[in-house]
């Protein structure tokens, strides 16, 4: 059964239909959840409420072919109300240069996953969040915008900014594996 | 190839490699605890069923005396009329540029556009729709209030203008715009300039900046009429030039490198304000350049490769006469500090910028002239940040990028104590003019 007709038979009260849609999303939406997060146990945390908000709320979703970007959204909202909540303190830390001059490195070093990994939990929520929209849900900007609710403008400055600082932390890697003091809700 | 060409090309793979793992254990029993959850019944999303003006329409309920209703109706429409007559007949409104008084801050929440009283923390909701709404952007005169709302599903944008007091909300744009990426009004308060990417560009281009942009004038009637101004690479936003708007402002790749110019406000007379020598990856080159408050001086920030400058890489504040001469360094240090988005108070005297000098980074302040001291003022911030100033130039309205709580900051210029706001936004800021009198 095509996935529009699950939601409508979900829309309905068909709970069948509700499991069958999102265990075909449930993977991707623990892996992006995972990537925002930074941390299994918050990012199932996300998913759980994923579940519950779209169980609860697709009723009201008034276009069935907009499930998958529906999903999305609560996801990422449930992934930086998390977040909020669990942050400690929210300023006093450290800021890098958006551009540096230097970028010879990257090419190699962009190549690692390991680095890039580590250079993800150096942006905030929000430009994970972004990151994760754009790179790994396949989302377009605008969309991207839509979905958190942000102009498209804006959008694409923070994700200028996130690749920068993503870049910026991989270079200097060896010297930021030290806690942050204060910090970002990692 | 740029570097983030590169990202973009093995940003995707590797995600979904740090992404995988098993078919989560705990999605069938948060799936069997829906089963025992009921559902929000369908009629309780009316905005998802209604359009917006159906939806926010008072129902009449009951049946109730009508003659009586119609007289005092009547008799309330005449003594308002005459009001209006009366207040209208005195009513003075700001001019575009200058100083001017506080009036309303508009915000967007969840897809929606309010209205919040900075001194009373009082909000009101403006606009509600199914869809998602952005960028709200009082008018020159402070009497309307301009506004995107995204088409779902798509990357097009349609363009809202309603009264401030929520009145006559219409859709000026015939049809909707793709790839939206800046809007302001024109000082004539007639007009909407929206830039957006030409159809086909995004995916031709390396870097998410570097798209062809269109800039267009949109009638703010509702009238339909548009005017093709320009069509230029990089174009992402414009700066009308004080005091009378007819010079405009923006940067421009030209042989992949950023330069900054001006053109009269129908799209002639290009002229160089600083010649394009920035390559392209250094994308924060003139993303911001401002007018000084009587459009004589540009300030902006570049990227420089000379160390006499402080920090070589991105970026350092500049300013250079609106001609294009008497270019040079605007702040005053040599100690590495990152420098950079330049906003100058509506009065002319002060120009607040990003000052990253450790251990602090945040917004600082200093004299237009370029003379005094830096003020830093707010908070240090873990990201960067964008702000204006407020209409009187009292205050400054910061937003952090990122998620922090999701409330911009009224910072005090003179570097005093500083507060949030009390709603929450998605970030895009401005602050309703009104008239000093």
């Amino acid at each position: 059964m095509d996935q529009q007709a699950l939601v409508e038979r979900a829309k309905r009260g068909d709970h069948d239909a509700f499991a069958e849609l999102v265990r075909a999303a449930a993977t991707r939406l623990d892996g992006a959840a995972r990537l925002i997060l930074r941390d299994p146990e918050l990012a199932r945390d996300a998913v759980q409420e994923t579940l519950i908000r779209a169980w609860r709320d697709i009723p009201g979703l008034r276009d069935p072919g907009r499930f998958d970007a529906w999903l999305h959204r609560l996801t990422v909202n449930a992934c930086l109300d998390l977040g909020r909540r669990r942050r400690r303190r929210v300023i006093e830390v450290e800021l890098t240069p958006i551009d540096a001059p230097v970028i010879s490195d990257m090419t190699n070093t962009l190549a690692d996953r390991e680095a890039v990994d580590a250079a993800m939990r150096h942006l905030d929520p929000g430009g994970r969040a972004i990151v994760v929209l754009h790179y790994f849900l396949g989302m377009p900007l605008t969309e991207v915008a839509a979905t958190l609710g942000i102009p498209l403008g804006t959008v694409k400055s923070r994700l200028h900014r996130a690749l920068g600082e993503m870049r910026i932390a991989v270079e200097t890697e060896p010297d930021t594996r030290a806690p942050v003091t204060g910090g970002q809700v990692a | 190839m740029t570097t983030p060409t590169r990202l973009d090309h093995t940003l995707p793979a590797i995600l979904s490699d740090l992404a995988t793992g098993p078919y989560p254990d705990y999605v069938d029993d948060a799936i069997g605890r829906t089963s025992r959850m009921r559902q929000r019944p369908a009629w309780a999303f009316p905005e998802r069923w209604l359009r917006m003006d159906i939806a926010t329409r008072v129902a009449p309920a009951g049946r109730l005396p009508w003659r009586q209703i119609g007289v005092l109706a009547l008799i309330a429409v005449l003594l308002a009329a005459a009001l209006a007559v009366a207040v209208g007949s005195q009513r003075r409104v700001p001019n575009p540029f200058g100083p001017a008084a506080n009036g309303l801050i508009p915000y967007a929440s969840n897809g929606d556009i309010y209205l919040g009283d900075p001194l009373t923390g009082a909000t009101r909701l403006l606009v509600q729709s199914p869809e998602t709404e952005s960028g709200a952007e009082t008018s020159p005169d402070g009497t309307r209030v301009a506004f995107a709302r995204s088409v779902a599903g798509t990357t097009q944008t349609d363009a809202f203008v309603v009264g401030i007091e929520g009145s006559s909300p219409h859709k000026i744009t015939l049809k909707p715009i793709d790839h939206l990426t800046w809007g302001g009004w024109a000082p004539d308060g007639r007009h909407l300039a929206l830039v957006h990417d030409v159809d086909g560009s995004a995916g031709q281009c390396p870097t998410t900046i570097c798209t062809v942009g269109q800039l267009d004038l949109v009638d703010a009637d509702g009238s339909g009429h548009i005017d093709t101004i320009a069509t230029v690479r990089g174009l992402s936003y414009v700066q009308f030039s004080p005091p009378d708007g007819h010079r405009l402002l923006y940067r421009a790749l030209v042989e992949d490198k950023w330069g900054l110019f001006e053109m009269d406000a129908d799209g002639r007379n290009v002229r160089t304000v600083v010649p394009p020598t920035v390559p392209a990856d250094m994308g924060a080159t003139f993303a911001s350049a401002a007018y000084s408050a009587d459009g004589s001086r540009v300030f902006f920030n570049q990227y420089t490769l000379d160390a006499s400058y402080g920090q070589p890489g991105c970026c350092q504040l500049f300013v250079v006469n609106a001609d294009g001469t008497d270019l040079h360094k605007f702040i005053p240090n040599t100690s590495g500090a990152w420098d950079g988005a330049a906003v100058v108070s509506p009065d002319g005297k002060w120009v607040a910028f990003w000052h990253n000098d450790k251990p602090a980074h945040g917004v600082s302040v200093i004299r237009a002239d370029g003379t005094g001291p830096i003020v830093e003022t707010g908070p240090s911030l873990t990201g960067t940040a964008h702000w204006i100033w407020a209409p009187d130039s009292s205050s400054i309205l910061m937003f952090p990028d990122g998620t922090y709580s999701g409330k911009a900051y009224l910072l005090d210029p003179a570097g005093g104590t500083y507060k949030t706001v009390p709603w929450t936004s998605s970030g895009d800021l401005d602050w309703q003019r009104r008239s000093l009198d």
